[in-house]
């Protein structure tokens, strides 16, 4: 009789689970970390999780955006501080302010009053170097327009890429007027444009330029993996901007109070901690550091695009760039 | 098609003009019609001397420089993209040797020019296929008598066999400036964003930038051009029959070491891609475990496991190659009892040729969005292939000389039987060999696969494509190369199967 009662429940159990699972999206290079932490999650509260990823994070809200409520994701991770304007403007997120938010480290980071979306982690944008192929140090932005760097630097789209949208604000917070006039200078200079970090850093490794758009912590990664520092971190004229990534509940969740677990779960300690060596930025909650990242710079000052700038007007513009021939 | 009309039909007036005038829109325009232009030109260029070869001899070599003109239409775009990174990347293959002979490494990819490379590599084998048979088919009486008035050799060329074969030459380039005009994964993966075409531009509106709208204008726009380019190349088709003459063969030393060369420069990319891919220099490991790995467990990145790709791409590239090849089969037929029936399945395929991949994917999307993703896989792959089908199968069917039927049907035997019995065994190599085609075709789409499937349904290609972007480049790599020969090698055994019986009835009769 217990035999078959254990049977029935394994029968009556198996698609209720599948049925239940929570799903969570996010950017490709978020795999590590999700690897490191979701089962922790699934351990802590029993709840099963199904983490699915999409190319970058552009990609990423342009989907949910398209989808709207046929989209079968719960959770969301990664939708950065530019990013969440137009997220809010389409009202994909539920409000939900996690416990332990308390803990969150400086109220800049904080993304939102109405908690539509909770930050998880930061980091300073910078362009990282190889200095086994590099000559001369570069000290601003200007010096990578120079004839010696033609094709060298690899960026991302920043209508897919939030890396990509993020130097995008950064090059229009350092020149200002002067930024149509920076990015005509400095076209010569790019080698391609990839559409997410992931295939950057791939292209970046595997030897095709010498220079990237990518994080201020990449020095911590390279002295982690390679015991030196291989990738030298710039940030010119120490003028970093800092892209803040957040995570948030769908509107359309069927799944609300698992995902509202997951939400304090992504502020705890078990979650945080795994955040420098796995996505390379610092957590928001003071947790104990690597070594490696006394190589990686942390941002001292918090830049933030004024709302007044309209991000679709600089896109616009950087297309007509980009495109132009 | 219906779709394509629903989707095209719900457009408003003020997005079609807001994205036509955006100087965004002009630009992409304009670089997609220089380069497939710089890209014809040089295609045309790069094949001739080989078209030339493979025309006026039949050993080896030629045989070798025929497998290769099944590259532009079965080597999946995907495998050869990868290819090219794996071989000209600045860490390739190519700059590799370059290193080793003491010299600077050069930065081939990510330019125009890697993607007119890309496109000069898929499409001169088309200049071997429609201007070397053309070629090849010209009389020998006529080049003969040529030869005894005393005409040299390039006399000879320029004033008797390429006048003879103009229509061909209009109809290559013509061939090669569409696919180019039309290019996906060689710009988005050896170009990269900077180099948007209008194909590549619809897919990143549609599923990057979530302007569906934006895509479906730039597919109208699209489709009007290749409607324009289909046209002239049926025009220029109809005119290119001549009566079909003894293969003209002559020795020429040049162009014998010029076609070694462009076999070379095309199935290094193939090999190249699989042999730099098998060893990890950086982990000093043979990467099979890790490729067997890969198909145990499920990718993350893709959202289920290799196996399930593989087997997503194999079932509906299957059932796209039955139901293309039945409906091919039919319109053939029903072509051979009405005097217009050539012209009516000309339509057909002009209709098929006009769109591509992303536009019906795109279309798709927008009037059968509820559908399932397989079902509209299976669809985009039947439409893309069916012009394909149709050429070939209407080739064999409509000219067939079938008597025997009429003999059985005065003996009585039913329809059913005479088809069962009669029909299908007396076409069997023409259909095994349009549905080798079909599958081939459907195995190795890239673009439609991409936009319809990528989130809950990828195919073997999209997840190489996937992998390719990631910390998988070599297993990608790997992969991309391994499905690209083994589709080559598949078409090539079944095109021996099929011309072996077919050819010995056609010769007895």
């Amino acid at each position: 009789m217990r035999r078959a009662f254990l049977v029935l429940s394994l029968i009556l159990f198996i698609p209720f689970s599948t049925v239940l699972s929570l799903k969570v999206y996010s950017y490709d290079s978020l795999q590590p970390l999700a690897q490191e932490t979701l089962s922790q999650f699934t351990e802590k509260t029993g709840i099963a999780v199904e983490f699915r990823v999409v190319g970058d994070s552009g990609s990423l809200l342009s989907l949910i955006i398209s989808e709207r409520e046929n989209f079968d994701g719960d959770v969301v991770i990664g939708i950065d501080n530019l990013l969440s304007r137009r997220a809010f403007e389409e009202g994909i997120f539920l409000s939900y302010r996690p416990e332990g938010y308390e803990k969150i480290s400086d109220s800049d980071l904080l993304l939102d009053s109405q908690w539509r979306l909770t930050p998880y982690d930061f980091g300073g944008i910078a362009l990282i170097c190889d200095t086994s192929q590099m000559k001369d140090s570069i000290e601003t932005l200007w010096d990578l327009t120079g004839p010696e760097y033609r094709r060298s630097v690899i960026i991302q789209d920043p209508r897919t890429s939030s890396t990509g949208l993020s130097f995008l604000a950064w090059t229009y917070l350092l020149f200002g007027e002067r930024f149509e006039e920076f990015w005509q200078a400095f076209k010569p200079s790019i080698l391609t444009v990839s559409l997410g970090w992931d295939d950057s850093f791939q292209k970046f490794e595997s030897g095709e330029a010498p220079i990237m758009v990518s994080y201020a912590t990449d020095g911590a990664y390279s002295m982690h993996y390679y015991g030196e520092s291989v990738y030298t971190t710039v940030i010119p004229e120490g003028r970093g901007y800092v892209q803040i990534e957040g995570a948030g509940i769908i509107r359309w969740t069927k799944n609300l109070h698992d995902a509202e677990m997951f939400m304090d779960f992504i502020l705890s300690e078990d979650f945080q901690r795994h955040i420098p060596l796995n996505q390379w930025m610092f957590p928001v909650i003071d947790v104990e550091m690597p070594p490696a990242f006394d190589y990686a710079v942390k941002p001292e000052k918090i830049l933030k695009l004024s709302a007044e700038v309209d991000l679709s007007e600089l896109i616009s513009k950087w297309e007509e760039v980009i495109y132009e021939r | 098609m219906l779709p394509l009309f629903f989707a095209f039909g719900n457009l408003e007036l003020d997005t079609i003009f807001e994205v036509i005038s955006s100087p965004s829109f002009r630009s992409i325009a304009g670089f997609t019609v220089k380069q497939a232009l710089l890209s014809t030109f040089l295609a045309m260029i790069v094949g001739f001397p080989a078209a030339l070869h493979y025309a006026r001899s039949n050993g080896r070599l030629s045989r070798l420089l025929g497998i290769t003109t099944y590259i532009p239409f079965f080597f999946p775009s995907i495998s050869m993209a990868i290819g090219f990174l794996a071989v000209y990347g600045r860490n390739g293959v190519l700059n590799n040797l370059i290193s080793f002979a003491g010299l600077e490494r050069v930065q081939i990819l990510y330019s125009l020019g890697a993607v007119l490379l890309g496109h000069v590599f898929y499409n001169a084998p088309i200049v071997i296929l429609v201007l070397g048979n053309a070629l090849r088919r010209l009389p020998s009486d006529v080049l003969e008598s040529s030869k005894i008035d005393g005409s040299g050799r390039i006399r000879r060329l320029l004033r008797v066999e390429l006048p003879l074969v103009t229509s061909a030459i209009i109809n290559s380039a013509l061939l090669i400036f569409t696919y180019c005009f039309t290019s996906f994964a060689v710009v988005l993966i050896l170009g990269g964003a900077q180099f948007a075409t209008l194909e590549v531009s619809i897919y990143m509106n549609f599923r990057l930038l979530a302007a569906p709208q934006n895509a479906v204008v730039l597919a109208v726009v699209q489709f009007m051009f290749i409607m324009l380019f289909g046209l002239l190349i049926s025009i220029s088709e109809k005119s290119s029959s001549f009566e079909q003459g003894e293969q003209y063969l002559e020795k020429n030393r040049f162009t014998g070491i010029y076609s070694w060369l462009f076999v070379l420069f095309e199935w290094v990319p193939i090999i190249g891609a699989l042999f730099s891919s098998f060893y990890d220099w950086t982990r000093r490991e043979f990467i099979f475990g890790r490729i067997a790995s890969l198909f145990e467990e499920k990718i993350v990145l893709l959202g289920t496991g290799l196996v399930n790709t593989l087997v997503n791409s194999i079932t509906l590239s299957f059932l796209a190659a039955v139901v293309t090849v039945t409906i091919a089969f039919f319109l053939s037929w029903q072509a051979r009892h009405t005097s217009r029936g050539s012209r009516h399945l000309r339509i057909v395929s002009l209709i098929a040729l006009s769109v591509t991949p992303s536009i019906l994917a795109v279309s798709y999307l927008t009037a059968f969005g509820s559908f399932p993703v397989p079902l509209l896989l299976v669809l985009l792959y039947i439409v893309i292939s069916l012009p394909v089908a149709l050429n070939y199968i209407s080739g064999q069917v409509i000219g067939a000389e079938l008597a025997f039927l009429e003999a059985a049907q005065l003996d009585g035997a039913s329809k059913l039987a005479r088809v069962r019995h009669m029909i299908i065994p007396f076409f069997r190599s023409t259909i095994i060999y349009a549905a080798t085609v079909v599958f081939a075709i459907s195995m190795g789409e890239f673009g439609g696969s991409l936009i319809l499937g990528s989130k809950d349904f990828p195919t073997f290609a999209v997840a190489i494509y996937r992998l390719n972007g990631s910390r998988y480049l070599l297993e990608a790599r790997f992969l991309s190369s391994a499905l690209g020969i083994i589709i080559i090698s598949i078409v090539a055994i079944s095109r021996r199967f099929a011309q072996r019986p077919e050819r010995s009835i056609r010769s007895t009769r």
